[in-house]
């Protein structure tokens, strides 16, 4: 029998963009032992507890001031880094439309992030104004995936395609990240997904299994997929892991989904940290 | 075994999947269910293998051990999900007694459930693996069945796997196991990501159950798990649910906890020895 050796991200050459990163702890010694050298900070749902830390605030989702001050202690905290943060807001749907202008133009946002949790009607005419902002101020929209199947008896239903789907088919100019890759039971055949949808980009955490993404990768093309390791919650060195598992990937394009990708696309948005 | 950070790791992996379904003409669908690393080790080697064994059983059986191989897995526990795998997946056991341990299934609600449970006590499987969607039943509307099942297996000092994160609740099951103090239970995946809390709630209510780690992404969770004094290392189980999942993307979890190494190897492997009371052997062969 052989013995498998499993390669340690730490040590290895990479230059990573994460893009699914939380607000309330922005860990340096994280990012530095995984090579990130920019991320995207999201609002989060979960209330953050482990054993290296103590308790964290909850939920900024319906917290938005708390979201705030994050950001703002956060641009403060890392003035001069030489890195990036580049902010996704979440949108504030009890607010209004005008709120949601008024929070883009305080915050800067390279882009917003949805989550079901947030229980915002799918309903285009509902969502057309927010999305107006979103195009006109050229907004990247992260989603969390996926809309959890009912656990009923016999009610199972994976609806992904008539979630985020609908949502990248209603707005085809702008660009949609599939967070978390569809998740535990929706994520089968996400590939379809994102052939189907030019504007849809699938980021990695919580990835059930590699063989979705190399799915996309074989039908598609590694060109749209981008990283995310969802820390606090998960473990970068896991996430980066597995795409290094990737089996019909190059060593160039898990360099792309590691870090190019990402950087191509938001080189252009605006970082609250400039280096 | 494995190796990281030039430390080994002896490897007992408690959720592996295997199937005579495995055969060129099914290549396609088989994608939608296996590594394409997996699918490419079968593939290539087709002819070689097929060279050296007797007929097709014998042959998916030759894969299974090479997969094990291919991913370093020194014993695995090897689970049914369809019932025409079941007979196969308890012949792979005896083929490997050193290297394989046999579940079998047993759909709670089938009409001879008595019939099918007998049929793995003779084949003495050391526990049943449960899928509420496969095997179409829910806590809720099925107590009876599944409570008269569970204590069949309880008498029988089997282990029993379920399934956990989707198509149930796990806290509808935990007023079906708290009656049976003895009967020990795997949550495999842990609930998946959405019902890790209802996981770890299980564990920490059940002194006999214990989390497997496949498919869970949220390593804070584990993290606050392990650190309860109502659950801690002993009660955690490395599973990869080969060969749909990655079993070195989830080893890395367990190997990024922040524990000893001597509870890394737990984890990977000695909690899942003294559960099911084998042993990993050395240079495992074929038999």
């Amino acid at each position: 029998m052989t013995t498998v050796t499993i390669p340690d991200p730490a040590a290895l050459d990479l230059e990573v963009h994460d893009f699914h990163r939380h607000v309330e702890i922005v860990d340096v010694g994280d990012m530095n032992a995984y090579h990130v050298t920019s991320a995207c900070i999201l609002p989060s749902w979960r209330e953050y507890r482990s054993s290296s830390f103590d308790a964290y605030p909850s939920n900024d989702f319906t917290n938005i001031f708390w979201y705030k001050a994050g950001v703002q202690a956060l641009r403060k905290k890392f003035a001069g880094w030489n890195g990036g943060f580049f902010v996704f807001i979440p949108i504030d749907f009890q607010g209004g439309v005008g709120k949601f202008k008024r929070d883009v133009d305080e915050l800067n946002p390279a882009g917003v992030k949805l989550h079901p949790l947030q229980c915002f009607p799918l309903d285009k005419d509902f969502l057309d104004p927010y999305f107006q902002t979103i195009e006109e101020s050229g907004l990247l929209v992260h989603v969390h995936t996926d809309w959890p199947s009912s656990t009923e008896f016999g009610k199972f239903k994976p609806v992904l395609g008539a979630t985020f789907g609908k949502l990248a088919r209603w707005y085809p100019d702008v660009i949609f990240v599939m967070g978390h890759a569809g998740n535990n039971d929706s994520y089968l055949n996400i590939w379809k997904i994102v052939k189907q949808c030019p504007n849809c980009v699938v980021e990695t955490s919580m990835a059930p299994t590699p063989a979705e993404l190399d799915r996309i990768i074989a039908r598609v093309g590694a060109d749209r997929i981008v990283f995310g390791s969802n820390f606090p919650y998960c473990n970068s060195a896991v996430e980066i892991t597995r795409v290094l598992a990737l089996h019909r990937a190059s060593a160039e394009d898990k360099q792309r989904i590691l870090g190019e990708n990402a950087r191509e696309m938001l080189k252009d948005r605006p970082r609250v940290v400039a280096p | 075994m494995i190796e990281f950070r030039d430390i080994q790791y002896d490897v007992f992996d408690v959720h592996t999947h295997w199937s005579n379904l495995v055969c060129k003409i099914l290549k396609g669908p088989l994608e939608m269910a296996a590594l394409p690393q997996v699918l490419d080790l079968v593939f290539s080697n087709w002819a070689a293998v097929q060279g050296r064994t007797r007929n097709r059983r014998e042959r998916n059986m030759e894969f299974f051990r090479m997969v094990l191989d291919q991913f370093g897995i020194d014993r695995a526990i090897l689970l049914p999900v369809f019932g025409f795998d079941v007979e196969f997946n308890i012949e792979i056991g005896r083929h490997f007694p050193g290297r394989v341990t046999s579940f079998g299934m047993v759909p709670p609600r089938a009409r001879d459930v008595e019939h099918r449970f007998e049929r793995m006590r003779e084949a003495g499987v050391k526990g049943l693996k449960l899928h509420a969607n496969y095997h179409k039943f829910s806590p809720r509307l099925h107590a009876a069945e599944l409570s008269r099942l569970l204590g069949w297996c309880s008498d029988e000092s089997m282990v029993v796997l379920f399934h956990s994160g989707s198509h149930y609740e796990i806290r509808d099951l935990v007023p079906l196991l708290k009656p049976l103090d003895d009967l020990r239970v795997i949550i495999g995946h842990s609930g998946l990501g959405n019902q890790v809390d209802q996981a770890v709630a299980a564990a920490k209510t059940l002194p006999n159950a214990y989390l497997e780690v496949s498919s869970q992404p949220y390593s804070y969770m584990f993290e606050r798990a392990l650190k309860d004094p109502d659950i801690g290392v002993e009660r955690f189980l490395f599973g990869s649910d080969l060969p749909g999942i990655h079993p070195l993307v989830e080893a890395m979890k367990v190997l990024q906890f922040p524990i000893s190494e001597a509870d890394k190897r737990l984890i990977l492997a000695g909690n899942a020895v003294r559960l099911l009371g084998i042993h990993i052997e050395e240079n495992n062969q074929s038999t």
